[in-house]
Formats: structure tokens, sequence, C-alpha cells
């Protein structure tokens, strides 16, 4: 039997779901008055053969959820509005999705709906998610791994609250898959758990310095499962000790280039609560609970309880100051940064 | 594709609906455990559905208050306070009685909006009393709007208290086909009044309503179902609004007594604000009625006014929050000199007498009156206003997003749950120390002051840290059986033992007389325990 072809697969859907479809716009015209009909069809026409390169009976429903987005976005003005710049929710249409489609197809209603909002959530760096989502495709092998591979992405490109429940799925997941997500694709795939244990046991570690040439080299060559667990475990044991901690991190920016601090903060006296990967700081009269790590950093506006401003062997020329068990933090008076210091720690 | 942008309106708009979530998350409420589940959702969604997200109940009905509050009733008044621990309010005292102004720390509300939704979430009995033109009957009419009813049905639906109402005006009539041609009052068929079916309830100016028609009020109001005829019709459960000029007597006619002891909670509608002329102005000019502008999204269907009220039940009371209510209500029904044996020495021995409080406590017990909250009052606590305190004190918890009742909870709802319930004793010494003659007027103040003061004793006495019955109540709450005839006798001596303490150390008062009791009830059903393992050993 013939091929049809993706425009022909396109049309038939589209008569069968005629007046549903033309339902949907309506309703969405009512919410978005400025809804373009002429920009939907064309963003249909672009838009939705790549996804019907082939039959398939989950392509219907994936047609659906593909339009209901386009009416969305397109409605809110974040694709087809013609910048020189593609947005991040036009790269994750236009590339990704047809990408992605084996994985769309397994999940056809809710994944596009949900990697639609993941780029939306990941805001500044959505372009850059959607982008190097679709180099997950040919190595995820159903979509619960690319969702959970997703999140890993997400936290490597700058969400650090996404560390702990990354670090747990990860240990789950094919070793390429998790190398991929966090930006190796070349490593093979023993180092996989040893970056998890490394990441696991200090988030602050990079990982281009985590491994000598000649580790990498050695877990290339088929090593032994003697070896890789001595390697996780030598990831995850603590640092030896040392009294000169390096600058580890930066944390923070002032408000006018696009950081979350309108005054030079303090950080904030808060126990048990505080770590390494978790500040509570105060800039002016606002707090802000601060999540950061080697991938990036997060600011959320908090109501906390009246803190005072950390001080615990407050260095000469700092306006605060932590010194942790394994960290060491603090601010000055004429910086929009917070410093981390953690032990420093030898390639494996 | 839900979206909730889609229904953000201008801020000065009617119909706009504070954007959730209107609690600020705290960083001990596990805002920093981001997961996944964050990451993928947003304004897309896998139904495809144009309609905005399904909004949680809890916050839903904070956003139908934050409407109410910002669009609906001008009630710039937040008198349920709260603060946050770290942070005391602020405080100013004024010149003249020496008025103090609070700035609360935490999310504080107004009671004449917060009330009535609770009432309508628990579906209680509530009173509106205030003078005309307070927003009372408004109020009323939009928690029946929130329970979907349109604005014809809900006017229809009203039942505007007057001398002449009869009960078949309240209830219905006889279909007069069917009378004329019925052998037995069992074949009349009554034509039903329309609103004894709906799941929202406005009596106006109840207290106009003449004594008969009261009592017909009073079976469908207390028991869920009206009669005439011998006919009867059932009610669903109501949330039920009253109205009130003065409910101090007023009226034209005197409530009965049975009625407003149905009454759960007290609403006061206060005075208008003439700094907030110009919201009215606006209203004047342009002609804006909010209750036909009610957002649609706040609309509670039944099925999710039934979840609300089962998501309320399930909000759990600590124990340490109930020893301060048992503390609390244990001071007022307690009187020493009512009676001989332990068990009678209650306010209700006095008035099954025929005398008052106030003439008993005249007579001198050995304790200061003007310190004991028992002589504050003529009356005690009925089970009825404590089952309606543990009610609300849930539902108030389940509206600020809570999953436990905290005591700041119960000491913002005590007042209004209680101002009808507890008679003052107007000749109790309190109320004449300097300062105090002000709570004969003020009985939300004076409540709250009654609640602080049985609290304060409550941490004299370290009752949290040393709760007397606490291993009585935990050995008892595992149960008697397989409990050994030794074990038993340990736990009468202890019983005993304890008792002798309390009488050598301490004078009856209020909270004793309850430990005490309980004590008696232990050493009872302890002994009764042994008695029946002896024998059948024996």
């Amino acid at each position: 039997m013939a091929d049809d072809g993706p425009e022909l697969r396109i049309r038939e859907w589209l008569t069968g779901r005629r007046v549903d479809l033309n339902g949907r716009f309506r309703a969405m015209a009512r919410a978005r008055p400025g809804l373009d009909p002429g920009k939907v069809l064309g963003l249909c026409r672009e838009l939705l053969p790549p996804l019907a390169v082939k039959p398939h009976p989950g392509l219907p429903e994936l047609l659906d959820a593909v339009f209901d987005l386009i009416l969305l976005h397109s409605g809110r003005g974040l694709i087809g509005i013609g910048s020189t710049e593609p947005t991040a929710l036009e790269i994750l249409l236009r590339h990704s999705f047809p990408a992605l489609l084996p994985r769309l197809l397994e999940r056809p209603r809710s994944l596009p709906a949900a990697l639609s909002n993941a780029t939306e959530n990941m805001a500044a760096t959505g372009a850059r998610f959607a982008k190097e989502l679709a180099l997950l495709a040919g190595v995820a092998e159903d979509a619960g791994q690319l969702e959970d591979a997703g999140g890993i992405l997400a936290w490597r490109l700058g969400e650090p609250r996404l560390r702990r429940w990354a670090l747990e799925k990860a240990s789950g997941l094919p070793g390429k898959l998790v190398l991929a997500a966090l930006g190796e694709p070349g490593w093979p795939e023993p180092a996989a758990p040893v970056v998890v244990a490394a990441l696991g046991a200090d988030a602050w570690r990079r990982l281009g310095e985590l491994f000598t040439p000649v580790t990498l080299e050695m877990l290339s060559g088929s090593p032994g499962a003697d070896v890789v667990d001595g390697l996780v475990r030598a990831a995850g044991a603590g640092a030896p000790p040392c009294d000169n901690w390096p600058l580890r991190g930066s944390v923070g920016d002032f408000t006018g280039f696009d950081g979350d601090f309108e005054f030079p903060p303090i950080l904030l006296e808060t126990g048990p609560e505080s770590n390494r990967h978790c500040f509570m700081t105060r800039h002016g009269p606002a707090e802000m609970l601060v999540h950061a790590d080697a991938f990036g950093w997060s600011c959320q506006p908090v109501v906390a309880p009246q803190r005072n401003a950390a001080c615990f062997g407050i260095p000469a020329g700092t306006t605060s100051a932590i010194d942790g068990k394994d960290y060491r933090a603090h601010t000055r008076a004429n910086s929009f940064r917070i410093r981390v210091h953690v032990p420093p720690r030898m390639p494996l | 594709m839900g979206e909730t942008v889609f229904w953000k309106r201008p801020a000065h708009d009617p119909r706009q609906v504070s954007a959730a979530p209107t609690l600020p998350a705290s960083p001990g409420s596990g805002q920093d455990e981001f997961d996944v589940s964050k990451l993928y959702s947003g304004p897309a969604s896998a139904e495809g559905s144009t309609e905005p997200p399904v909004a949680r109940l809890d916050e839903k009905f904070r956003q139908a208050y934050f409407w109410i509050v910002n669009h609906a009733i001008i009630t710039p008044y937040y008198d349920i306070e709260y603060n946050d621990t770290a942070r005391p309010p602020r405080s100013f005292t004024f010149g003249g009685a020496g008025t103090e102004l609070r700035l609360p720390s935490g999310m504080s509300y107004s009671s004449f909006v917060l009330l009535p939704l609770l009432n309508f979430a628990l579906r209680k009995r509530a009173l509106f009393i205030g003078g005309p033109g307070r927003g009372k009957t408004a109020s009323a009419i939009l928690m029946s709007l929130l329970a979907g009813y349109d604005l014809r049905t809900v006017r229809r639906g009203i039942q505007h208290g007057q001398p002449q109402m009869t009960v078949a005006d309240l209830l219905g009539n006889p279909l007069p086909k069917a009378l004329m041609e019925s052998n037995s009052s069992d074949d009349i068929k009554i034509a039903w009044r329309q609103w004894i079916t709906m799941r929202v309830k406005i009596v106006d100016e109840y207290n106009r309503i003449p004594t008969r028609t009261q009592s017909a009020l009073l079976t469908l109001l207390a028991d869920g179902y009206a009669e005439v005829l011998g006919q009867t019709v059932e009610s669903p459960e109501s949330a039920w609004f009253l109205t009130a000029n003065d409910d101090m007597g007023g009226g034209t006619y005197q409530v009965i007594e049975a009625l407003k002891d149905r009454i759960d909670i007290v609403i006061k509608a206060l005075n208008f604000n003439p700094r907030f002329l110009d919201d009215l102005l606006v209203r004047v000019e342009e002609g804006v009625k909010p209750e036909t502008l009610l957002p649609k999204e706040l609309i509670f269907t039944p099925e999710e006014l039934d979840s609300v009220h089962a998501q309320i039940l399930k909000v759990a009371i600590p124990r340490a929050v109930r020893r301060r209510l048992e503390f609390f209500a244990a001071q007022f029904d307690f009187c020493d000199l009512a009676a001989k044996e332990i068990e009678y020495k209650s306010k209700d021995t006095i008035h099954l007498a025929g005398k008052t409080l106030s003439q008993v406590c005249a007579e001198d017990c050995g304790r200061d009156k003007a310190k004991c909250i028992c002589s504050q009052t003529e009356n005690g606590l009925s089970v009825r206003s404590l089952m309606t305190l543990l009610a609300f004190s849930k539902g108030l918890a389940w509206f600020r997003g809570q999953m436990e009742v905290g005591l700041a909870d119960v000491i913002q709802i005590v007042p209004w749950i209680l101002h009808e319930k507890l008679a003052q004793n107007p000749g109790s010494p309190f109320f004449d120390a300097t300062g105090n003659g002000i709570y004969r007027v003020d009985r939300i103040a004076w409540i709250r002051r009654a609640f602080d003061l049985a609290c304060e004793e409550f941490v004299r006495l370290d009752l949290d840290r040393s709760d007397p019955l606490l291993e009585l109540d935990q050995a008892f709450e595992r149960g008697l059986e397989g409990v050994a005839a030794g074990e038993v006798r340990k736990r009468l001596s202890g019983i005993e033992t304890h008792l002798a303490g309390l009488a050598k150390g301490t004078k009856l008062y209020a909270h004793v007389h309850a430990d005490v009791l309980k004590l008696k009830y232990y050493h009872q059903r302890y002994s009764n325990y042994l008695r029946w393992l002896t024998t059948v050993r024996s």
C-alpha cells in the first residue's frame, strides 16, 4: 500500500476533526481576542506535517495536542511572532518535537503539554532546554525516561531545586541518558554512576574537573565492576582535610543584571536548615531562599521568621558569614553575590 | 489549553479574582522541595481544555474571600488577627480610653466576610447582627450565589421576617384541590416553599417573626425537616444565615430561646468607615452591583461543597490545643456553691432551683471572684457550643491552608461562637475591676479576654508540660483487655494517690473539678473491670 504522505494525513485529520478544531479555535479566540486565524493556519502548515511522517494510532491525538499548543501559544504571542531569534517554544515545536516523535507518540496527549510547560518554566534557559531535549531523543528508551532525563537536564541548566530529585532519578536511568542530560554525552557509560555519586556527595563539583584523562580512558575500556565500585566509593567520600578552601561559586546578582538582589544581600542565621546548597538571605527589607550548586542558583522570596545576620567568625570586610561543616559562605558590603567556599577535591 | 492567565482581569475590574496562591509560602512549607511535577506543569494541559485548571478548594475559598473583600463588601476591618511567631505585632496606644491598635504581622482577615464563608463551608447557622444598611443581607446573598444559585432564585428564597408571617408563609400551603378532595390528612398535598430545599437559607430579620412561626422555623433549622398538616419535607444539609437589626430585644417578637440556642455563630456587621466614601462613589456612579458580578470561577458545585465539608472535618486538633480548650470550657459551668455532691456542682443546678448565679455567688466560696472565670457567667458551655467551636476551629485552620488547628485559630474563633452562648453575670467582681467595665458592653473582647485569662492560668500551672491525666488517659486509651489484676490495682492506687494529692494541695477550682470527675470515672471503670476479672478467675 502506498504511503499517503504527511500532507494527506494532516488533511484527513483536519477534515475529520474540523468541527471540534474550529470550536477550539473559537473558544481560544474568545479568551484571546488577538488570536490571528491566518497565523494559526500558517503554524499548522509548518509544525504539523513533520509529526505526520508515518501513520500511527497515536497520531491524531498528538496532532490534537500540538494544535492546542499552537492555539495557546499563538494566542499568547509566544510563537509565530516573526522575531529574528526563534523563541524557546518555537524551537521546541519546530525542532525538538519532530526529533522526539517516537516518544511523543507514546503519550500523545500529556507529553507535548508537559514539555511545553517545562520549556516555559525554564524561562531564560528555555531555548537551551528545548534544543538539548532533542539530543536526548535517541537515548531515552521511553517517554518516562525522557521526562526524568528532562528533569536532570533542567537541573544542569540552572534549576538547583531539582538536584535531589534529579540525583534520585539518575540512579534508575541508563548511564548514557544520564550523561547526555548532564552534558557529557561522549563519556563512557560506566562513568555515570561515578558522576551521580560525586554530585550526590558535593554538587559544587564541576564535571570537567571530576576525572583525569587516564580515568576516563580506563572507563572507556570496559572496566570491571570492582573498578567502577571503587570509583563510586571514592567519588562519594568526604573531601580530604585542608585549611585553604577555594572559592567555588558566586551566587546571586544585582536585579539590574538579571539577578534577584536589589541590595547587597546578607546571610541569615538558619541553624540546621542551612546547608552548602541552601541559604537564607536578606536584601533590603526582603528575604530570599537561595538554592545553589555548580550548575547555577535560584532565588525565591519567602516570608521567614525574623532572623539575625549570620556572623560566625566573620572575617574583615564581610557583612555576614557562615562557617559550616563542609562549606563557608560570606557576603560583602559592596557586592551582590554570596561567595561559597568548599573543601578542594582532587580529580579521580 | 487551560491557562490561568486568560482569566486574569485588571485589578480594578470587579470580576477580577485574586491569583492563586493567595497564601505566601514559608520556608518551612516544603517549597524548596521542587519536584519534577512543577517542572512539567503550567499553562498547557493534557486535557486540551480552555477552562482554567481546577483550584484546590481551600484556595478557591480564599479567592472567594478576597473577591468579596476587594470588590463586593467594603469592610476595611481586619479583626481576625494572626501574627508570625517570630514577629510580634507593632502596637500603638491612643489617648482617651487607652485604645490599642495592633498591626498584625501575619495574614489577617475581616470577620464580617470570613465567618459567613466558614459558616457556608461548614453548613452551620449564622446570625448577622448590626444596624440597618450594614450589608448583612447582601453578605448572605453572596453566600447563596457562591452555592451556584442565580440571583432571582436567591431573592425569591429569602424569608423576610414580619409580624404577620404565618407558618404557611414560611413553609408552604396545602394545595386547595387536594385539600378539598382528600379524605384524610395523609392525602393532603402541600405546595412546599422552594427555599426549604436550597443549600443556603436566608431568613431576614428573624426577630420580627411571630412566636408560633418561629417554632416552625426551629424544626426546620434544628432538625432539617418541615411539617405542615402532618406532611413533612426534608431539607438538605444547609448553611443558614439569619439577620437581626438588634438581637437584644429590638425585634417585634422575643426570639424563642431554643431558636437562639441553635445559632452557631454570631457575625457582627460593623459600621461604614467614611474614609472609604470614594469606593461608594464609584458604585453610585458606575451602578456597580457586586451580586451581579460574581465571577463564575468562584461558584461551588454541590459536590465541591460536600468535598469541602469532608476536608474540613479531617483537619486535626492536636492534644495541646484540645487541652487548652478543655481547660477553658471547664471554667464556666462549675460552681462550688451549687451543690453538695461533686457531680452537681454545676450552674444548671442553680437554674433548676430557680435561682441565678449572682444570688449564689454572693456567698463566700473561698475563691478570688475577680480572678476566677467561673464567676463571670450565669451558665456553662453546652455540648452543642463545644461541637460548633471544634468545627469552626477546623474550618478556620482549613481556610488558612493548615493541616491542623493551632491555638491562634481557637483564640480567634472562640468569641464569635460563644457570643450568644455565654450569659454574663453582671454582678461578678471581675467587671468592677479597673478597665473591665468595657467587657459588659463588648462581648467579643470579654470572651477573648476570658480565653486569654484561661490560657495564662494554664501556662502558670505549667499544664502544657505536666498534664496530670496524660499518662492515665494514654493507659486507658490502650484498652483494658489483657490488663492484669496487679496492673489494675496499681492504676487504682495511682488514681487514689493523685486524688489525695489534689485534695491536699489545691482548692476545687473549675479545672480541678473536671480532672477529679475524670479520675473518679477512671477509678470506677478500673474497679468494675477488676471486679469482673476477679469474679471470672474465682
